[in-house]
């Protein structure tokens, strides 16, 4: 499928699903182009009762739409026909967050490996996670999940070659530029620091404490002050 | 109706058609792991599409409080009532105290329990369906499973059934289980970073089902498939997304899938086959044939065409 505008590749995912890839000179642009797309499609749900899902990450934006009513060539001539109208500038949020942060927690400790990807000691590894200011680009994988860049690039480090099965809640991890915290525990592949106590996701409401836009830093804390705070 | 659990076997969970349309806020998916046979149960009850019932591994046993309606779906399902064999995928009149044991003959394999009437459950972003993961949905809404002596209100309505005429389903359009037939799959995602070997190696491959699958992800083993891209940026998982991590054995995602993920995928397998491969276990082998997504598209709305007639629906 030909690309247009701000899309820079466009591919099939499934009989009822697309993936639109976004252009950018970096990353930041890209992922705004991305969220702006998300926003004018949320809008779009009214005319368009075909679609299902619209699930943005940082520079792509999957399609979901209802198999029975449309096809994906219909969908490509819908979204084609919408792009020339400007969409609507998405204004994420750009609230700063602080999250506290038990680095070499033994439940969540790779610190030995991410040494050996990147060379560093803990202390540089702890220094340049935590000096970093992240922004929020996109929030998924599980609820609150947020995932933060950049880390700098002395802290990149490959994905682990086969995920864990079990990755503790609140467990801080980092892969390749990205680095997030586990809402909950689940599976994970990213290689992990430490424990932060806060609570990602509201019980009643269900929303994320991180969003998309927000400024982030990690805080070193020790492990008597993150007992402390699980204990409030 | 009112059921008691006396045990829940392995696994019994609440499922439903599914949390629809909040991918976007990191919620997954979920729904019923067999769509096809949990598609029929709710016909044979005469429940609208989407309600809840149970998925169950291993031998779930209950009893019935009142008199109602049930039915069973699912791979080599066994349904018994008072410890006679009753049929599956017909629909089944239960009497006030009636024990109902269900089981699949295959190990590891899922069947699924409906009973005619409202579900009295408590829902998250409009589904009762149960994520072990998030902590949400089921009975306690703390994403737990059932437990023995848990107990589940349907308030029954009307049934539209006339109690000399069961819905039923013939055995020969019950789901196809088989694992011979290659699994279709549609080329997407990443696929133009595997090369023409790797693809070849995938496509022309048996791999077995391994001990490590569950409502998230099925992990397969057998011959590695190599991709050039090692690192990408998180994207949207899709149902059935085919993902190839770095030690080259393929996972495929199920319902319980994390929305986002950063494994290159070769595509996904056809929605029609998911339901095929859910209810493989350990062991069981699978293979890959590449369809185009057209064609799994035609064959998706033929599917379609035929449950409507085979119900009456259409003629």
């Amino acid at each position: 499928m030909q690309p247009f505008g701000a899309i820079k590749h466009i591919v099939p995912v499934s009989i009822d699903s697309l993936m639109l890839y976004f252009n950018g000179p970096d990353m930041e642009v890209a992922n705004t182009h991305c969220y702006q797309w998300a926003l004018a499609l949320s809008e779009a749900r009214q005319q368009w009762p075909w679609l299902r899902e619209c699930v943005p990450a940082y520079d792509s934006l999957m399609v979901v739409f209802d198999a029975h009513a449309v096809d994906m060539h219909q969908v490509y001539l819908a979204l084609k026909d919408m792009a020339p109208k400007a969409p609507p500038r998405g204004e994420g949020s750009n609230a700063k967050k602080t999250l506290p942060v038990w680095y070499g927690a033994p439940e969540a400790n790779d610190l030995t490996q991410v040494g050996e990807h990147t060379g560093l000691c803990v202390d540089e590894i702890v220094r340049l996670h935590s000096e970093t200011t992240y922004k929020v680009y996109a929030v998924g994988f599980a609820p609150g999940f947020a995932y933060m860049g950049q880390t700098p690039k002395a802290l990149h480090c490959p994905r682990l070659a086969t995920p864990r099965k079990q990755v503790p809640k609140g467990a801080v991890a980092i892969a390749d530029n990205q680095t997030a915290v586990y809402p909950s525990s689940s599976p994970g592949g990213w290689h992990l620091l430490g424990l932060c106590p806060l609570s990602l996701v509201d019980r009643d409401s269900h929303s994320a404490f991180l969003k998309v836009g927000d400024e982030v830093k990690f805080e070193a804390i020790t492990e008597h002050a993150y007992r402390n705070h699980y204990a409030h | 109706m009112r059921i008691k659990i006396h045990s829940p076997g392995m696994q019994s969970l609440l499922v439903d058609g599914g949390r629809r349309g909040h991918q976007h806020e990191g919620f997954c998916e979920a729904g019923p792991m067999d769509e096809e046979a949990y598609w029929w149960g709710n016909y044979l009850v005469a429940n609208q599409a989407g309600s809840p019932c149970i998925e169950v591994i291993g031998e779930l046993s209950l009893r019935c409080d009142k008199a109602g309606v049930i039915a069973a779906t699912g791979r080599d399902v066994k349904l018994n009532v008072n410890h006679q064999n009753a049929q599956a995928y017909q629909t089944q009149w239960v009497k006030e105290g009636d024990e109902i044991t269900l089981s699949s003959n295959s190990l590891g394999s899922k069947t699924y329990l409906f009973i005619g009437g409202n579900w009295q459950l408590p829902t998250v972003l409009g589904s009762a369906c149960t994520v072990v993961r998030e902590q949400l949905g089921g009975l306690t809404n703390l994403g737990e499973g059932l437990k023995a002596g848990d107990e589940i209100n349907i308030v029954s309505f009307d049934s539209p059934i006339p109690p000399n005429k069961p819905r039923h389903l013939a055995q020969r359009h019950w789901p196809n289980y088989d694992c011979q037939t290659p699994l279709n799959v549609i080329e997407g995602y990443q696929s133009d970073c595997f090369s023409a070997v790797a693809k070849r190696t995938f496509f022309s491959s048996e791999y077995q089902i391994t001990s490590n699958i569950n409502r998230m992800g099925y992990r397969l083993s057998g011959p590695k498939v190599q991709c050039e891209q090692k690192s990408m940026l998180s994207e949207a998982i899709h149902i059935g997304a085919i993902q190839i991590p770095s030690d080259g054995q393929p996972i495929v995602m199920m319902r319980d899938r994390q929305t986002l993920g950063g494994y290159p995928k070769l595509g996904c397998v056809d929605p029609l086959d998911v339901s095929r491969l859910a209810q493989a276990v350990p062991g069981e082998s699978v293979s890959f044939t590449p369809i185009h997504s057209d064609n799994a598209r035609a064959r998706f709305l033929l599917h379609w065409q035929q449950r409507r007639r085979i119900t009456g629906e259409v003629t």
